[in-house]
């Protein structure tokens, strides 16, 4: 009499983890645009909130900037993707280096740029996949004067499940790609990726005066 | 119409072009055992790249002493509508090259806009000071139809005063001077000045709007020359592409084996 039982039973079970199996795949797709466009709002908030502080000095702010960049942005991934062909070639010290100015040197650029902030307000309007572990946000910057700036943001998933932002394109030009062509120029001209750290430091220093 | 270019002028422009060109082929690309370099080299492709940092110095001066004073005095002085209007009849002006260049592409309903604009704006829109249709047209010019028609880019040119370019920019910066309607009608009438007045206005509004961009693009980079390399090759493609440009074609950000993504979706 068992043996009757358990073979409807097993196929139950059998349909039921399929289903489960195969639902969760779509429906960890649709979360990750969802987590991508809401990550991009805070970020939006955090910038605002953050900007529209007049108690803040420019250091206190560009600490604060500091403290949110690991949080929302690949940091590790960017520098890699920056320094291109040279990645290879370049010894582990000089990676790690390398990573370290780059982000010094993103914290002091971006701080100052976004610091010219003066009524622009960010809208968030679309996420699409890229495949299965990217989404572009497509946003746009409303300025009082002029017409408004695309800005598109490509945010990537980590196998635990953190949405991170790995690039910014802005009205088509894509920033990583800018800065990977640029500073394979310096490493060609300036000695390696030596000598493109020691251009980076030495602009993460004056930037910041 | 009769087109009182003659055909040396515009023989003697393409030809100044295609020299740059060929002296191209003189230029050396790194050797083998700097395999970087090698890789780096044929993506950018400026095997000019000595001569054209050369001509951006120069830009770059005449740039300080003149374009860049004036555009900011010009930005200064008028108020953003007046400034709106100019960028307004400029393009406007340029709606027929545009439409030329649109068909020749194969754009049609794009060249119906850049049609519709010019006359709602020229009779509605005050001779195209306001902009009366809203259609937002985009420029195009002849390099993009060359890019259309399936021309190489060929090296990329920093020239003289026209700043950023690449061989089939600059010749099809050639084409556009002789086939826009506005200096054709222009050179009927012997207008010797429009065309030129035209160019230098554009200029001026075009630069009194980036300014602050230019600067800070300028303070953050160790290769402002690079830079402006890489905005400008970028923006082409992207003016090329009508902005259609397939996101899945951004390059791959994944580096280690397990961590690529698995599945490419559009």
């Amino acid at each position: 009499m068992s043996k009757h039982y358990k073979l409807p039973l097993l196929l139950m079970i059998v349909t039921f983890a399929a289903s489960v199996i195969f639902q969760t795949p779509a429906v960890a797709a649709e979360s990750k645009e969802a987590a991508a466009k809401s990550l991009i709002e805070s970020l939006g908030n955090q910038a605002v909130r953050i900007l529209s502080d007049k108690s803040l000095s420019e250091t206190q702010k560009e600490q604060q900037f500091d403290q949110f960049l690991d949080a929302d942005f690949d940091m590790p991934r960017i520098a890699r993707f920056v320094l291109g062909r040279y990645w290879r070639g370049a010894t582990e010290a000089e990676q790690k280096k390398f990573q370290t100015v780059f982000r010094n040197y993103m914290v002091s650029s971006y701080s100052q740029k976004i610091g010219s902030y003066s009524g622009e307000n960010i809208k968030i309007n679309d996420a699409k996949s890229l495949n299965d572990k990217e989404s572009l946000v497509y946003t746009l910057i409303e300025r009082p004067q002029g017409p408004p700036i695309k800005l598109d943001w490509r945010v990537r998933q980590t196998s635990d499940g953190k949405s991170k932002i790995v690039d910014v394109i802005v009205e088509g030009v894509s920033m990583a790609l800018t800065q990977r062509s640029e500073f394979a120029s310096v490493a060609a001209n300036k000695g390696g990726v030596a000598g493109l750290i020691t251009e980076l430091e030495s602009k993460a220093k004056t930037a910041s005066n | 119409m009769r087109l009182r270019f003659n055909s040396s002028s515009l023989v003697s422009g393409v030809a100044a072009v295609m020299l740059l060109a060929v002296v191209s082929g003189c230029a050396k690309s790194p050797t083998d055992d700097d395999k970087p370099k090698q890789v780096m080299y044929q993506e950018v492709y400026d095997p000019l790249e000595p001569m054209n940092r050369y001509f951006f110095d120069v830009n770059y001066a005449l740039d300080a002493l003149f374009l860049k004073p004036v555009a900011e005095i010009y930005r200064g002085t008028l108020p953003y509508p007046v400034r709106d209007s100019v960028r307004n009849f400029l393009t406007n002006l340029s709606q027929p090259v545009y439409f030329i260049n649109n068909v020749l592409q194969g754009e049609f309903n794009r060249a119906g806009d850049n049609m519709g604009a010019f006359f709602i704006n020229t009779l509605w829109g005050v001779g195209g000071l306001f902009d009366a249709a809203q259609l937002n047209t985009h420029e195009e010019d002849m390099g993009q139809t060359f890019a259309v028609w399936g021309a190489p880019e060929g090296p990329y040119l920093v020239i003289p005063v026209l700043g950023p370019n690449t061989t089939r920019e600059a010749i099809g910066g050639v084409g556009d001077y002789f086939i826009d309607p506005v200096n054709i009608v222009s050179d009927n009438n012997d207008w010797d000045y429009v065309p030129v007045t035209l160019w230098v206005v554009n200029g001026i509004d075009a630069r009194s709007r980036a300014i602050e961009s230019l600067d800070e693009i300028e303070k953050n980079s160790i290769d402002f020359y690079a830079t402006i390399r890489s905005l400008y090759r970028q923006n082409r493609a992207n003016l090329i592409l009508n902005g259609k440009g397939n996101p899945a074609q951004l390059p791959d950000m994944s580096f280690d084996d397990d961590d690529a993504p698995t599945t490419k979706k559009n």
